[in-house]
């Protein structure tokens, strides 16, 4: 038989295969990978870690699904990587499963230190001292350095320094 | 018979790198149809047999595209090659081993390609 031209043969292969467009499965997720291009790693480190998590724990996907309240092709998507997390998901995963996922720390250069000040006033209306303490704030959480008593008479309030 | 000394995540990491850059480049040949004469899947895609099976009529037939990030990039697609800028992909895989029979994964691909071609003779797209 006579080989086709190459317009026949794009006929033929088009009537051959199945019909195409834009919904192929490989162009979605080509444009799912380039939509999603800055955070494709850090999905699939997501990925194994969870993985890692639920074999230490002896668990099934099919068991973390029911845990999460979501469907286990969900969890499929998560575990190739392929679902964009919101934080409070990944934080239910990290309660479930005892683990680390995501860390967000203050740049350095950001941390204040904060100080608390506290203005005794003597009953004639003045300044009898001004103590202050020193507390330092990282992540969120407020740790301070030591005890500090404060009068019920005092004015207290927070500063902060640039 | 692996000469690949890396972590799982790395690993991993490196595959989808690899994987996506070659599905980008694709969908950007995709983008323009078959029709379009000027993409440039006869660039992405190389001979599978090395030049001393030039003779040997699926040389010019079997062909590979691989990634182009790393310099020995492991991610594998294999396909027929039909006509000009014209490729039936048959299968594709990471190549962690010098010859693709060293791989149980890999080894199915030729025979893949095998049936493909008598598959693409028999309908007249192959001479």
């Amino acid at each position: 038989m006579k080989p086709l031209t190459r317009e026949e043969k794009i006929a033929k292969i088009k009537s051959l295969s199945k019909p195409s467009g834009n919904d192929e499965k490989w162009k979605k997720i080509a444009k799912w990978n380039r939509d999603h291009a800055d955070a494709l790693l850090d999905y699939a480190t997501i990925a194994m870690r969870i993985a890692d998590a639920i074999k230490e724990k002896n668990m099934k996907q099919k068991d973390l699904a029911q845990l999460l309240d979501v469907t286990p092709q969900a969890l499929t998507r998560i575990m190739k990587g392929r679902q964009n997390l919101t934080l409070q998901s990944i934080r239910k995963i990290e309660n479930i499963l005892e683990i680390k996922l995501v860390t967000i720390h203050e740049p350095k250069s950001k941390i204040k230190l904060l100080t608390f000040r506290k203005e005794c006033v003597s009953t004639q209306g003045k300044h009898v001292s001004d103590y202050t303490q020193s507390i330092s704030v990282f992540s969120g959480k407020i740790i301070p350095i030591t005890n500090f008593n404060i009068p019920n008479s005092s004015n207290n309030y927070l500063q902060i320094e640039g | 018979m692996i000469y690949f000394k890396i972590n799982l995540l790395s690993a991993i990491h490196r595959t989808i790198q690899e994987s996506n850059e070659i599905i980008q480049e694709l969908s950007a040949v995709a983008k323009n149809g078959l029709a379009n004469q000027q993409a440039d899947l006869d660039t992405l895609f190389k001979p599978l047999h090395k030049n001393e099976a030039f003779s040997r009529p699926r040389y010019h037939t079997d062909y590979k595209a691989k990634g182009f990030q790393y310099e020995a990039p492991w991610i594998r697609i294999y396909a027929v090659r039909c006509d000009k800028n014209f490729f039936v992909i048959t299968g594709f895989g990471i190549k962690l081993v010098k010859q693709m029979k060293d791989d149980p994964l890999l080894e199915i691909e030729p025979q893949k390609l095998e049936k493909a071609t008598a598959y693409l003779k028999e309908e007249c797209f192959l001479d």
